[in-house]
Formats: structure tokens, C-alpha cells, sequence
């Protein structure tokens, strides 16, 4: 039976399994890229130590990808094991961009992944760059069709519910396709795998330089990562600027929730860059707020109101009770005895029937509430404030360093004297290297987190998503999916740590610091 | 736009043609995973057969996803039933997939010989239960599955592991892993030389033995020992000894039996002998096993023992006309292209495997 323990059980194991998947997807987004830019170098110039570059970050990136594979999997399979009634109920528009993912991105990727590693003797110059850019490619469409499937389970545009099936039906592919919430979605995900993979190879390269090593190698590579890196994080933050704008649009509550906006203000809204949100006050305690900068971000105007949370949850509450009249009409017509009269009504408030279907949780029936029960559910519309405010300001946090770090990296590359006569900014950059992973689970926590109660936004509440397992199955699966992957993970960063202090040196080309002291040292 | 009827039709083909492909193409990686530890006496011997399969598990292995993938835009209530249905099963199914890329990948990297040995049992495990567990999960499908849909369509499912490891389900599940152990067999003879060659042709005899005889004893008890699942005249789903078998009464239909047997045999007769034979006959035998499973079970998709009107055919259990179509022309247009650069992917790599290929290239291969 569903019971809140079941449903709390399935929402961790997701959050573990997502937020873990994802340490190592941006890394194979931003690395492919990398890679492919430096082969491509190395066609047009001919000089090896490009082509090493390729070979050795390559071999880094096999690491990485091995667990990506891994972690992906647990993923996608996991809708339908844990998440049964999500799946009937969007299945139809949902599972649509997971297959397309798989015939259009992850077969071009995973089949074109084997021949980079061992195509390198059987391959001209040319078919070799070829097949790294399909990887690239590969890799960046697949996230294309994920962050599709994503933003409609924030902004479920292109479906209708049909009482008859008693489910979402997909009506407009290219809605679905256009989603605003996909395409700004799309470019600040994908970036941020570049910066995370420019920010790899920038941290693991400052480290040889500080140790005197394989210098050429290093300088070179940290010059690429510094480039595509400041040129990727430069629009992460113009693309999170634009989601946020997105929010306003069409997540208004989530975007109250990031800025702890309790009451609608006089527009335009002031931004609060720090304070103590509490939930039961439903206030935000010693607030420091910027005049006038919420409301030019999330409207670009300066005079629309940024909605807040007290005010959304008494239009809520509005809705809550037309939803229990939806519900009524869609029992009514499970009867038998509907007639087009009330399907008719039944059409015009059937977009609330999500907000009656959040009564669930309190009273089987929904068309019983009572009064309490309709506030309790309309309170839970409210996301984890603190939570949220919090872990925006991280990310946000994160950007701006990282902004900093490549920017000054990116000058000093190109300036007279480099970076070789910078130590500072070296460590810097060597000690900034989990800082993109923070900022994408931070991410990821904000969009997620932020979307609940929904499992689809105004339309499904995560409460009624679940599959009817038992508690037993769930503790046992989540029990060994902790285990594999605490397992997995000492592995990995055991190899990675094992493969970086031997850098190119790897390779066993002999050029390399530990095969031979006076080669390839110059910078 | 095509009508619904065609394009669930079309659907069942596709789905049934993706889950042959994943079983033509990462079938024989399970199956030369199995064989892993069986087969290769030496390091140099493992690495020979791993690289066998090296550059291609990984391509391979989507086909899963996107059979999976497609059955969740296609036939979203088997999505959600079947999976929460077999949800231990699969779990442990996923538990066992974690340990072949991560084997494949990690296990050349440090040279000691424990952690070799480790990862070798690593990959026969995480290759050795998945092929089990697929076939004892058709073969529970076959017996019906207990769960019933409410008015809300939500799917209220029963049953534990113990229920799904019953004698039918164990026996489907021999039949799954010694037709991959068999197709990975032949395909590691296409690949290899040697002495590791020859070692292969006695697995596959026995393999294709096993298949044989647990692909009988599966028809004979599914024709006397069995209540299958039927549609009667009145349109309703009911139950009777032998229902299975009745789609044979049209005896053109006994050709997929056939045709697997056939495989199994040709496969046997010529493992070790003219390999390329040995590995068509173990493709055809699989195309034969799963078209076989694929109508007699239809047009079921999930019978329900709990409630059978609760029962998921390819009629009631699809998604609707509009993303049926969409997800066609999706297909129409990617899938040639998928079959195109995968046999240019083979193409470009093809080659035997030898042990002195491996030493050469020690550092750079698995």
C-alpha cells in the first residue's frame, strides 16, 4: 500500500540516484567537447602532443564514463519500477523524448565512444576527429532530449488530460519540443558540463605546472580549458539569468521560494541577498535586500508585481477547490451517466484537477475536505523555503568564482610573462576543482526540489506518483544501491586520483615526466 | 495518419524487433562475459576475449535502453506495472549491470592479479544473472502476473521474488542464459584464435544443449501443463490449459519454433568447425526463441492473474494514436541510421583478437 514512508523512500532514492548520475554526465559533456577541440587542433597542425592530450584527458574521460553508463541506467529504469502511476499517467508525452534520446543521441554516442578508444590505428586523421565529434555531439543531444523531458515535468506544455484514458495525452510534439523552460534548460545544463569539464582540465593541469611537470602538456592544456571554459561559464550565467526569468513566468512559486519573497511587493520587487527564512513565521528575518532587483530579473520591467508567497497560496487554495469540483465531474463521468453538458464543465476547470488531486494525501474521496484539509494542502504548495534560498545563493556563489578563476586564467594565458609566473592563481585554479560539482547538484536541487509538491507541475502530485511497493523492496534496493555506489565511487576516485599523478606519462610514449626528464619540457 | 489498430501493430513489431536486437547484439556479451572466467586460463587469455567484445558492449547495451525507452512511450501501463511488478528481479538485474562497464573499463588499469580476478567474477556475475533474470521474467509473463488497475488506472501489484522464481520462470531462465552463453560462444570463435578457440566449441555444444531441451520441455508444458490466457469470443480475457498453444493451430505458425531449433542445432553442428555458420545459426536460433514468446503471448503484454480484465494487451495497454505516430516517424528516421554506422563501427574494427595484439597494445586496450 502507498503510505507516506513509501513515498519518501522512493523520492530519496531518486534524489541519490539523480544527483549521483549527474557527478559524472557533466564531466562527459564537457570533456567530449574539450577533447574533440583539441583533436581538431591536432589535425589541422599535425603536432603530437595535441594528439596525447586527446589519448591522456581520453583516458580520464574513460573512467568517468564507465560510471555514467553505470548511474544512468538505475535512472531511467527507475520510473517505472518506483514511479508506476507517474508513468501511466505521462508515459504518453513523457516517455517520448526518453525514446527519441535513445534512437537519436545515446546509440550515436555509446556506438561512436568504442571506436574513439580503439579506432585510433584503424582510422585516418580525419575519420578519428570525425568520430570525436559524434561522441560531442552525441553526448550534448542526449541532454537535449533529458532537459525536454525535464522542463515538461516543470512547465507541461502540449498535453491535454483525457478522462476516458485517465492520463496526459501528447498534442503538440512541437510544443513539447519548444518548451522556453527546454531550450533555457538545454544551453545552461550543457555549458555547465563544458565549465565543468574545462574546470577538470584547468584544475589537473595547474597541479603539473606548480610540480614542474610535463609542463608543455599542461600549458597547453590549461590554455584550451581556460578559453572554452570562461566562454562557457560567461553564458551558464547569462542562461541561469534567463531561467530565472522563465521561473517568472511559469514556476512563480519556485522563484518565490529561491527569493523568500513572503508578501507581493510594490513592483519593482527588492532582491534579498541574505536573511534567515523561516517557514513558520513565513517571514525572512535580518533580510538584506538590493532595491529594485528582483523585479527588473524576473520581469524585465519595472512595473509587473513578482507575486508573493502568501499570495500564491490563497490563489492556490482558489484552485484547490476547483479541483475538487473537477474531481467530482471526472467521478461523474466514470459513472456512466455523464452527458456532453458535463464534459463540457468538465473541460473548462480540468487544468486544477491537479490542485484537487494534492487532497489526496489527507482524504481519500478529495470531494470531502474540509476546510482545514483544503489549507494544509494549499500550504503544501510552498516549497522548502530556507532550503531553497540557501542552496541558490551556493550555486550562485559558485558561479561567480568560477567566472573569476577562468576569466583571470584566460588573461593571464595571454598576456606577456603567462600563467607559469602566477603560482597564486595556479593554486587557485587547483583548488577550485569541485566547485562546478557543487554548483550543478545545487542546481539540480533548486529545479527539483523546488518543484515540489509536483512531480508534474499543477498536474501530478509527486504524493500520487509512486508505484505500490512494499517497504521491504524499497529499503532493500536502496539499501544496495547506497552500497554499489559508495563502492564505486572509492574505486573510481581511486583510479582517477591513480591516473592523474601518472598524467600523460600513461600513455607509455616515453616522453613523459617519470619516463624521461629532459623531453617535451619546454614551455 | 495511420489508425490506431495499424500503429499498435506497428508498435508491437518495433519493440519486439529492438529487444531481438539488444539479444542479437549484447547477447553475445553477456554471454562471452560468462564464459570470461571459464575460458580464459591466463590474463593474456581474458583480455583476449574482453577486447573481443571491447568496443562494442557499450552500443550494444542501448538497445536495452531504448527497448525500454520504447516501451515507456509506447506502452506506458507495461512501464509502470511490469517494472513495479518485477521489481526486485530487476533491481537485481541493475545491481548486476553495474559491475560489466565498470569491469570492462577498470580491471586493466592496476596490473595486480587479485584485482583482475575480482573483476573477472565481476563481469561473469553482472553478465550471468541479467540472462537469467530476462528469462525468468518472460517467463512469468507467461503464467500472468498478479496485479489489478483501480478506476483511477493506478496498478496495485502483489507477489514477491519467491513467487516470480517459480519452476516454469527458472526453466525460461535456463533457456535465456544458455542461448547467450551459446551466441557468446560462437561469437567469441569468430573473434579469437587458438587455444582459447577450441576451448569455446565444447561450451557451445553443451550451451546449445541445454537450449534445446529447456526450449522443449517450455512448449510442452506451456501446451498440457499450463492455464494460459486467451480472448474468448465474447471479447473478454479467460483463462484454460493449453490457450497458449492455440495461436498453432494455424500450423504455419509452428515455422518459430522451428526456426529456433533449427538455430540451436546449425550453431552446434558447426561450432569450431565453420564459425561464421556457428554464429548465424545461433542469431537465427535467437530470432526463432523470441518470436516464438512474442506470439504466443499475443496480443498479451502482461496477463493479470489477480484480475484478468485487468490484463495489458498491445489493444488496451498503448499510448495514444498521435505520440504512436510521432514516435514512428522518430523511428523511421533513426533507426536505418542506428544499423548503418553500427555495422560501419564493426566494419572499421573487425579483425581477429590474438594474444600478441594484446601485449603490443598492453596499455591501451582493456
Amino acid at each position: 500500500m502507498v503510505t507516506e514512508e513509501v513515498v519518501d523512500l522512493s523520492r530519496l532514492q531518486f534524489a541519490i540516484t539523480a544527483l549521483y548520475h549527474f557527478l559524472f554526465v557533466p564531466l562527459t559533456m564537457g570533456l567530449t567537447f574539450l577533447m574533440a577541440i583539441m583533436e581538431s587542433i591536432y589535425v589541422m597542425t599535425g603536432k603530437q602532443i595535441y594528439k596525447d592530450m586527446v589519448k591522456f584527458w581520453g583516458k580520464l574521460f574513460a573512467i568517468n564514463f564507465a560510471m555514467g553508463v553505470t548511474t544512468g541506467l538505475t535512472l531511467e529504469f527507475q520510473f517505472g519500477t518506483n514511479w508506476a502511476y507517474y508513468s501511466h499517467y505521462v508515459g504518453d508525452v513523457f516517455g517520448a523524448p526518453l525514446a527519441i534520446e535513445g534512437m537519436m543521441a545515446f546509440f550515436l554516442e555509446s556506438t561512436f565512444v568504442g571506436l574513439f578508444f580503439f579506432g585510433w590505428d584503424r582510422l585516418s586523421k580525419v575519420q578519428h576527429l570525425t568520430v570525436t565529434w559524434l561522441v560531442a555531439i552525441g553526448s550534448n543531444l542526449s541532454a537535449l532530449w533529458i532537459l525536454i523531458a525535464n522542463a515538461w515535468m516543470q512547465n507541461p506544455v502540449g498535453a491535454e488530460f483525457n478522462y476516458e484514458t485517465m492520463r496526459m495525452e501528447l498534442v503538440s510534439m512541437s510544443e513539447l519540443f519548444f518548451n522556453p523552460v527546454a531550450q533555457v534548460k538545454f544551453i545552461h545544463t550543457v555549458a555547465a558540463g563544458y565549465v565543468t569539464g574545462s574546470m577538470f582540465v584547468l584544475s589537473i593541469s595547474a597541479w603539473y605546472m606548480l610540480k614542474n611537470r610535463d609542463l608543455a602538456f599542461a600549458h597547453r592544456s590549461f590554455a584550451i580549458a581556460a578559453a572554452f571554459g570562461f566562454a562557457s561559464v560567461c553564458s551558464v550565467i547569462v542562461l541561469g539569468d534567463e531561467s530565472g526569468y522563465e521561473a517568472g513566468e511559469v514556476q512563480k512559486m519556485k522563484l518565490a521560494a529561491i527569493e523568500a519573497e513572503w508578501e507581493t511587493e510594490e513592483p519593482p520587487a527588492a532582491f534579498t541577498v541574505f536573511g534567515l527564512p523561516s517557514m513558520e513565521d513565513q517571514e525572512t528575518h535580518y533580510a538584506f535586500k538590493i532595491p529594485y532587483a528582483l523585479g527588473l530579473v524576473a520581469t524585465r520591467s519595472i512595473d509587473e508585481e513578482v507575486k508573493g508567497i502568501k499570495d500564491l497560496v490563497k490563489e492556490n487554495e482558489e484552485r484547490i477547490r476547483n479541483g475538487m469540483e473537477a474531481y467530482r465531474l471526472l467521478q461523474h463521468l466514470h459513472s456512466g451517466e455523464a452527458t456532453e453538458v458535463d464534459i463540457g464543465s468538465f473541460d473548462q476547470i480540468k487544468k486544477d484537477l491537479g490542485y484537487g488531486l494534492l487532497l489526496k494525501r489527507y482524504t481519500e474521496d478529495v470531494v470531502d475536505a474540509t476546510d482545514e484539509q483544503i489549507r494544509q494542502a494549499a500550504l503544501d504548495t510552498v516549497p522548502n523555503v530556507p532550503v531553497l534560498f540557501w542552496v541558490f545563493r551556493l550555486m550562485v556563489a559558485c558561479g561567480f568564482w568560477m567566472l573569476l578563476v577562468f576569466g583571470l586564467s584566460f588573461v593571464f594565458t595571454n598576456v606577456k610573462g603567462g600563467i607559469m609566473k602566477k603560482p597564486w592563481l595556479l593554486k587557485m585554479a587547483v583548488f577550485s576543482l569541485p566547485v562546478p560539482w557543487i554548483a550543478a547538484e545545487a542546481g539540480w536541487i533548486v529545479a527539483e526540489y523546488g518543484r515540489q509538491p509536483w512531480s508534474i507541475g499543477e498536474i501530478l502530485p509527486t504524493y500520487l506518483s509512486t508505484s505500490t511497493v512494499s517497504v521491504g523492496d524499497l529499503y532493500f534496493s536502496l539499501g544496495g544501491l547506497i552500497l554499489f555506489y559508495t563502492l564505486l565511487f572509492i574505486v573510481e576516485m581511486f583510479l582517477m586520483i591513480k591516473y592523474v599523478r601518472l598524467g600523460p606519462s600513461s600513455l607509455h610514449t616515453g616522453r613523459y615526466h617519470f619516463e624521461d626528464k629532459t623531453a617535451a619540457e619546454s614551455v | 495518419m495511420l489508425d490506431l489498430e495499424t500503429l499498435q501493430i506497428i508498435w508491437w513489431l518495433l519493440i519486439a524487433y529492438m529487444f531481438i536486437g539488444f539479444a542479437l547484439t549484447d547477447g553475445f556479451d553477456f554471454g562471452v562475459g560468462v564464459l570470461l572466467p571459464l575460458v580464459g586460463k591466463t590474463d593474456t587469455e581474458r583480455r583476449v576475449l574482453i577486447n573481443a567484445i571491447a568496443p562494442h558492449w557499450d552500443g550494444n547495451q542501448v538497445w536495452f535502453v531504448l527497448a525500454a525507452g520504447s516501451v515507456f512511450a509506447a506502452w506506458p501501463p507495461v512501464y509502470g506495472t511490469a517494472f513495479s511488478l518485477m521489481y526486485l528481479p530487476l533491481m537485481i538485474i541493475l545491481f548486476a549491470l553495474f559491475l560489466r562497464p565498470v569491469g570492462f573499463d577498470y580491471r586493466s588499469k592496476i596490473g595486480d592479479p587479485r584485482w583482475r580476478n575480482f573483476w573477472d567474477w565481476g563481469i561473469f556475475v553482472g553478465s550471468a544473472i541479467p540472462s537469467f533474470l530476462f528469462g525468468v521474467a518472460v517467463g512469468n509473463l507467461f503464467q500472468g502476473v498478479p496485479f489489478y488497475f483501480d478506476e483511477f488506472q493506478r496498478a496495485f501489484v502483489s507477489g514477491s521474488l519467491l513467487d516470480m522464481l517459480n519452476p516454469f520462470a527458472l526453466l525460461s531462465g535456463v533457456l535465456g542464459l544458455s542461448l547467450l552463453v551459446l551466441h557468446g560462444a560462437v561469437y567469441a570463435q569468430l573473434r579469437t584464435d587458438g587455444v582459447v578457440r577450441q576451448r569455446l566449441t565444447q561450451h557451445a555444444h553443451r550451451a546449445a544443449l541445454v537450449a534445446m531441451l529447456s526450449f522443449i520441455a517450455a512448449g510442452l508444458w506451456l501446451w498440457q501443463g499450463m492455464e494460459g490466457y486467451r480472448i474468448n469470443a465474447a471479447g473478454m480475457v479467460d483463462r484454460q490449459v493449453g490457450a497458449w498453444m492455440e495461436v498453432y493451430e494455424n500450423w504455419h505458425m509452428l515455422v518459430w519454433p522451428l526456426t529456433g531449433l533449427v538455430g540451436m542445432v546449425m550453431a552446434s553442428r558447426n561450432a569450431g568447425r565453420n564459425y561464421g555458420l556457428a554464429f548465424i545459426g545461433s542469431a537465427v536460433a535467437i530470432v526463432g526463441v523470441l518470436v516464438t514468446a512474442a506470439v504466443t503471448l499475443f496480443p498479451f503484454l502482461v496477463p493479470s492473474s489477480t484480475d484478468l480484465a485487468s490484463s495489458i494487451t498491445i489493444f488496451n495497454g498503448t499510448s495514444s494514436q498521435y505520440t504512436l505516430m510521432v514516435m514512428l516517424w522518430a523511428a523511421a528516421l533513426f533507426l536505418p541510421a542506428i544499423l548503418l554506422y553500427t555495422l560501419w563501427c564493426y566494419r572499421a574494427l573487425w579483425g581477429r583478437i590474438t594474444g600478441k595484439f594484446i601485449e603490443d597494445n598492453s596499455h591501451s586496450l582493456y
